[in-house]
């Protein structure tokens, strides 16, 4: 069986930047799992068809976990220089420089599991317009209000892979 | 007029870093400056909050260091509820505190530093990566790899938790350790220090192979600081005394974390955000000091443990006084990486590591505690005050990067004036200035990171202030 893995990413100290949270546990509940808590990143209860982490950045290490699964599918907040509210954009593997910051873009994470197993998985963004991003919690009421669709697109996805039973209870 | 140049790797909301560089009418460079444009909102957020809360929210400040602020944290709130942890508690904090080192430490130099060193300055940016690590010497990039997932397994033995732990609590820890995980824990550490050992050769071999290069690069004199042993002066990175000495080396004070307001102050430029932190009785700018590797090794007498100790004395021998130049950072760097391991497994060994003598309980509310320990990036303070409830009033935090802002800035400068040719500017040169950077491992990014910022930018701009090139890398 094909398998999915759901990364979601952000701080859910900083309002909208924690969307992902959200999305994941919305995306859990229709898969009839138990929701994350907040301090919760998921890799206790991986080995499913369709499995979730949750995280503050994305880290290399990641790479070793992301290698067994045939598809990425990334959860993240953008800003307004994005026009759609949900965007949705299929990854190549590749590095993007980090420069000096410790922050490694979900194509560069492709690419290092490219490297390590000579074959990058499907990698597909979602990211989902924020509005606020001070510091505090909870989403505001404009980010909140496009939840439903990020997770309708996460479930067109996994379809996508494994198909149409997949993200149906798995 | 002069021309100005702009490197931005802005990836975040708020702009957070970049770097300014200005270009007299004869294209050279005239200054070029480090700005951070963020405001660190994170202490007046915590205002208000119960003191006990802090150790599991400080670890969202930070991504790539949630153990230092997560422990840190906790030492500040010991002293709030008046409590000392039980030994076996403070063995385990300090164990999760080496995991954090070694995974920070192994991410940095095969990640972010040795792409320069391994492939060079001037390779295309599209190979100067760590995917270009992976293909030009794929058995360090997985032992790089290993390294790293070591150190975060570590700390997801101890808390449960890979990022972001819940494991350290007014008064001791929440979870004992079991000999199984011990066992598991203490197995891989010679392979691990035999990578840190590769790594650590390549270092030294790059450095001794561009002695010449790494004299003009960003190398300078300052004070140093960072925590010692007050019994040994051994580098010490859990617990200890701040030590402070001076250009020379010698000691201008060595004091107990929780004084630090008597000997640090922080002085502000309109032109960035991070402020300057320095020594008080010397002013500013006399005062300045750098931390992180290159200043807790420049401070300490040895360290405590044999390999990283034999390194160590090879690292003193470069100099009769501190050890200047910052590309000297990632040797010092790997020596604490060879510590952490060895440190390990000596908290390993310890019988008293697996008792379930984990927490003493509080019955009181001090009102104020200061938590200080070395994060991977240098001496970190925690400091809160609380009302009698235990709810916090006021909340102050110095981060390792902040300590090193000046000494950023002046790498900037001077590798932008030594290295950056205004009429025939390359990508390699402005690389150079971003490895000045690099050497001192700054955090500066990690309160929140949405998608869809700017890429890293480069401006020119003429004598009217017209764009003249634009140099854009994703």
């Amino acid at each position: 069986m094909k398998r999915t893995l759901v990364l979601g990413f952000g701080n859910v100290y900083r309002r909208d930047d924690g969307v992902a949270y959200v999305v994941l546990n919305a995306l859990r509940e229709r898969l009839g799992r138990p929701v994350l808590e907040i301090d919760d990143d998921g890799f206790d209860d991986l080995g499913h068809a369709v499995d979730t982490v949750l995280l503050h950045q994305l880290v290399p290490e990641l790479a070793e976990t992301a290698v067994s699964y045939d598809q990425l599918v990334f959860v993240d907040a953008h800003v307004s220089e994005i026009e759609e509210p949900v965007r949705q954009e299929v990854l190549e593997a590749c590095f993007r420089s980090a420069t000096v910051s410790h922050q490694l873009h979900p194509c560069t994470l492709l690419a290092l599991v490219e490297g390590l197993r000579g074959k990058a998985p499907r990698g597909v963004l979602i990211s989902v317009r924020g509005y606020d991003f001070d510091f505090g919690e909870g989403l505001s009421k404009e980010t909140a209000a496009l939840v439903p669709e990020a997770v309708e697109r996460i479930v067109a996805m996994i379809d996508h892979v494994a198909g149409k039973s997949a993200a149906n209870g798995v | 007029m002069g021309r100005k140049v702009t490197i931005e790797p802005v990836t975040r909301i708020e702009g957070h870093a970049r770097v300014t560089i200005y270009l007299d009418d004869e294209g050279d460079v005239e200054h070029a400056y480090f700005n951070v444009d963020q405001f660190r909102g994170f202490e007046r957020f915590s205002q208000g909050r119960m003191f006990f809360e802090m150790p599991a929210i400080t670890p969202r400040i930070c991504g790539i260091c949630p153990v230092s602020h997560h422990l840190a944290s906790a030492k500040a709130c010991d002293q709030i509820a008046g409590v000392e942890p039980p030994r076996p508690a403070n063995l385990l904090r300090e164990l999760m505190h080496m995991g954090q080192m070694i995974q920070s430490h192994s991410m940095h130099f095969f990640h972010l530093a040795s792409p320069d060193l391994v492939l060079g300055f001037d390779a295309d940016p599209a190979i100067r990566n760590v995917v270009g690590i992976i293909n030009a010497a794929p058995e360090l990039a997985l032992k790089a790899v290993k390294l790293r997932q070591y150190g975060q397994e570590i700390i997801r033995t101890l808390s449960g938790r890979r990022i972001h732990p819940k494991f350290a609590v007014p008064g001791g820890v929440n979870k004992a350790l079991s000999e199984a995980d011990r066992d598991t824990m203490l197995a891989p550490i010679d392979d691990m220090i035999s990578y840190m050992q590769e790594g650590l050769a390549i270092a030294k071999g790059w450095l001794e192979a561009n002695q010449e290069l790494v004299l003009k690069f960003a190398n300078f004199r300052s004070g140093y600081m960072g925590l010692v042993d007050p019994k040994t002066g051994a580098l010490e990175l859990y617990d200890g005394e701040v030590r402070l000495v001076d250009r020379d080396g010698d000691l201008l004070e060595q004091y107990d974390g929780r004084n630090y307001l008597d000997y640090i102050a922080e002085h502000v430029e309109d032109w960035s955000y991070l402020k300057f932190p320095y020594y008080k009785k010397l002013g500013w700018p006399d005062g300045v000091y750098r931390v992180a590797p290159l200043g807790r090794l420049n401070v300490a007498d040895c360290i405590s443990t044999p390999l990283a100790n034999e390194e160590f004395k090879k690292f003193k021998a470069i100099s009769d006084g501190p050890v200047e130049p910052s590309l000297y950072m990632h040797y010092a760097r790997l020596i604490e990486d060879i510590y952490a391991a060895e440190h390990a497994r000596e908290l390993l060994e310890d019988p008293d590591i697996l008792s379930t003598e984990i927490v003493n309980e509080s019955r009181t509310i001090t009102g104020e505690g200061v938590g200080t320990i070395e994060a991977p990036r240098g001496t970190l303070f925690h400091h809160y005050k609380t009302d009698e409830n235990g709810q916090l009033t006021d909340v102050n935090l110095i981060v390792a990067t902040g300590h090193n802002n000046w000494a950023m800035s002046t790498a900037v400068d001077m590798v932008a004036k030594e290295f950056i040719d205004g009429k025939n500017m390359t990508e390699g040169q402005l690389n150079r200035v971003e490895a000045a950077i690099r050497a001192y491992d700054p955090c500066l990014s990690c309160s929140t990171h949405a998608i869809g910022q700017m890429p890293i930018v480069v401006e020119v701009r003429g004598p009217d202030g017209e764009l003249v090139k634009r140099i854009q890398r994703d």
